[in-house]
Formats: C-alpha cells, sequence, structure tokens
C-alpha cells in the first residue's frame, strides 16, 4: 500500500492508494482525520494480508493451495469467508466466492496491472462454478474445507467488507461521523453531515466528472461495472464479473450498477449481482427495495424507487434532456 | 364436593397440557430456527453464520444472508462531491 497520504479539498477528506485501487476517508471531525488515517491503513493491510489471492503469502492464498481438506484459519479470515458466503447465499448464487479457479483460467491471477496489457489463452468451455454450497465452515474449530480444484475468490465482498469494518472501528474508537471509500465502495458510520455524505456517481471511481451525486447517512454505497477490469484473452475481450453458471464473463446488459444498502457489503452484492442477472435486474433491486443507478452499455440510465433522480437539465434549445 | 374436585383436577391437568404445548411448541421453534441456513449448528457445510467472529459493528450485519435497505434514505446531492462511486 502506498503511503503517500495526499490531502484533497479539505483537511476532513484523505485520499490514498490500497488494494490496486482508490481509498478515501471523509469524517466529520477534522481533528481526528490522522488518526482515523492509521485506523484505515491498519483496515487495510489486515484484509490484504489475510484475503488477497495475488499474495502468495496471504492466508487466502494458503487456503486456495490446501484446496481438498479442512484448513484453520485466522477469525478474520473467516470471518471474511462467512460474509462471502452470505452474500452468495442472499443473491441466490450470483455472487459466489469459488470463481477463482475459473479467474485464473481466464488469465486473472495475478495483480490487474499485470492482466491489463492481455494474456495468451483461450476462452475456456462453459462449466458451472464448483458452487458455494461445497465450502464447510466450522466456526466452533474455525476451519474452512474446500473440495479439490477449488479456489475461492473474495474480491467481491471483501473489499466492501474492509470499508464496513473500517467505518465501523473508526467511529467506535473517535466518535465522529465517517465513510471509507475503497474503489468506490462505500460504508459510512457515525452521525453523517446534513444531506448525507455526499458521493459521486460515475462509470469509474476515478472519474473527476461525476454529473450526479447522492447523500447517503447510514450503511453503505457501492458500484460494480464492467467497463475497468477489462483484458484481452487471446483474440476474446473479457471482463471480471463472472457468470457463475458458466465460469464465464456475465453477458453485457448493464455497464454500470450502483446501489445503496444497509452495509456495504450488502450494496457491493446487489450491485455485483445485478451485472449478472441482467435484464431482470430493476425488478429483482425493486423487490428488495434496494435503491439502485442502472446504466446500460448504451448510455442509457434506469433507476429504482428510493434513488433519487436528478432533475432534468435544461438544454441549450430550450428542451429538456437527461 | 366430589365432582368439584373433579373439576378441578382436570383443570390443573388442561393446564399443565397447556403449558407443556408451549414448551413444546418453543422449542421446536429453537431447533428448527437452528437447523435453517443462516446458523450453524456445529459443522455446517455452504452456510453462514451471525455469530463467534470478531466482526465489528456493520461487519457482524454484513454476516446476514439478506440484502436489505439503508435505514435512512438515499438523498440527492450537489456535484461534484469529494468521493465517487463506480467501478474500480
Amino acid at each position: 500500500m502506498s503511503e503517500a497520504y495526499a490531502r484533497v479539498d479539505t483537511q476532513r477528506v484523505y485520499r490514498t492508494h490500497a488494494l490496486g485501487t482508490i481509498a478515501e476517508l471523509v469524517v466529520t471531525d477534522g481533528g481526528a482525520l490522522i488518526a482515523a488515517a492509521e485506523l484505515l491503513r491498519l483496515e487495510l493491510e489486515r484484509i490484504d494480508r489475510v484475503a488477497s489471492r495475488f499474495r502468495d503469502d496471504s492466508e487466502l492464498s494458503r487456503l486456495n493451495a490446501g484446496a481438498g481438506c479442512e484448513t484453520p484459519v485466522s477469525a478474520d479470515l473467516f470471518e471474511a469467508i462467512e460474509v462471502a458466503l452470505a452474500m452468495a447465499e442472499a443473491t441466490g448464487g450470483l455472487v459466489d466466492p469459488t470463481v477463482g479457479v475459473a479467474m485464473g483460467r481466464l488469465g486473472y491471477d495475478r495483480d490487474f496491472s499485470e492482466v491489463l496489457p492481455g494474456v495468451d489463452g483461450h476462452l475456456p468451455p462453459a462449466q458451472a462454478v464448483p458452487g458455494w454450497r461445497c465450502v464447510s465452515v466450522d466456526p466452533g474449530r474455525r476451519v474452512v474445507g474446500l473440495p479439490e480444484d477449488t479456489a475461492l475468490d473474495l474480491g467481491a465482498t471483501a473489499k466492501a467488507l474492509a470499508a464496513d469494518r473500517a467505518a465501523a472501528t473508526i467511529h467506535s474508537r473517535l466518535g465522529c461521523g465517517v465513510l471509507v471509500s475503497l474503489g468506490g465502495d462505500a460504508a459510512v458510520a457515525g452521525p453523517a453531515p446534513a444531506g448525507g455524505f455526499a458521493v459521486g456517481i460515475a462509470d469509474t471511481c476515478t472519474s473527476l466528472t461525476a454529473s450526479e451525486a447522492v447523500g447517503i447517512s447510514s450503511g453503505g454505497l457501492a458500484s460494480s461495472g464492467i467497463g475497468v477490469r477489462q483484458w484481452r484473452l487471446g483474440t476474446h475481450q473479457v471482463h471480471h464479473i463472472l457468470d457463475p453458471a458458466t465460469c464465464l464473463p456475465s453477458a453485457p446488459c448493464w455497464r454500470t450498477v450502483s446501489a445503496t444498502a444497509a452495509t456495504c457489503v450488502q450494496a457491493n452484492a446487489a450491485s455485483t449481482a445485478a451485472i449478472v442477472r441482467g435484464e431482470s435486474a430493476v425488478a429483482w433491486l425493486e423487490e428488495l427495495e434496494l435503491p439502485a443507478r442502472l446504466v446500460r452499455v448504451d448510455g442509457s440510465v434506469e433507476y429504482t424507487s428510493g434513488w433519487p433522480v436528478p432533475e432534468p437539465q435544461p438544454s441549450v434549445s430550450g428542451t429538456v434532456a437527461r | 364436593m366430589r365432582r368439584d374436585g373433579a373439576l378441578t383436577r382436570l383443570s390443573s391437568i388442561t393446564a399443565a397440557i397447556g403449558v407443556a404445548t408451549v414448551v413444546a411448541v418453543g422449542a421446536l421453534g429453537i431447533y428448527v430456527g437452528k437447523a435453517l441456513p443462516g446458523h450453524h449448528a456445529g459443522s455446517t457445510t455452504g452456510t453462514s453464520s451471525t455469530s463467534g467472529t470478531s466482526a465489528q459493528g456493520a461487519g457482524a450485519s454484513s454476516s446476514q444472508s439478506s440484502l436489505n435497505p439503508p435505514s435512512t434514505p438515499t438523498q440527492a446531492a450537489p456535484a461534484p462531491a469529494p468521493v465517487t462511486s463506480g467501478s474500480s
């Protein structure tokens, strides 16, 4: 993780690089910022050490290497796996942590910066993932069992869990309101400013031109999309959100989905599952009463109930356009 | 007098049956609840738990097997904002 913290905007906002993306921190008490940044750093180091798929020395890598037998794990990794399994169940298996081997077959078995230029290979034939139900967990002995030829990828939930945990820890230790955003997956804890913590909504979390913003005062907000982590596999262009039914990149329907929920983990699971669900995602999110913004691959935008739809802006010709 | 005594005994037996029924239903409910997904009953496979780990605050509720809306409304906010959510 980069130690080069930068001060952005006001004294209450800090930004740094971690987990292969951007980590941002907003606190309601400027005097707590440095201490909050240190707590965030510790949480980021912890989740990277425990759940990184790209570090040979991570606990997750050791667990995956031991597939075929039961492995004792730390409380931190056990929690991360429990959360991943809970979200798999909550999404009907659409956000499944047993995509690890499939992700490797697509070439995404190392830091994304090394994958981005493209990798040699062929698109593998469609086949279902082993499935989250094949993962055995025993909280009494704190052991996890994976079948042979199965590897966990906690990328869909571990980052959001880190955001939830960091926000809760910072609020409980320092007493201030806080927003923690890891690659655009944001968690809130404690008292929020009037109108909530403002978060811009864009295709990428590094965008400086977000035309929409929402305010969140509790829980989490997350965005998932197929536009950033794309790479070339042989002659095919692939992305990182896999359909567990095929182990192949999900069919392009939505480019980006943003959702708010009771926690950042849940928001992330909802937005990722929506990408996989495709056309039926809107009705599914409505049924769950989750506020969401969905951007189709052609750029048109749809909203579910509870998401503040921006006012149409007057165009130069005097008509309105959205 | 004998009839009154019999009625009293019958009333006591009925009350005892009622109490036993309530206790049995409660015990059955706890047993079934532990057997459903989302709970551990010793070693389990492919289920998740809300207990036993070091989750703090929001992390604890993250292990629930459900997706719930935020407890406060998602509001409109002026752009630009200091933080952006998008694909990463």
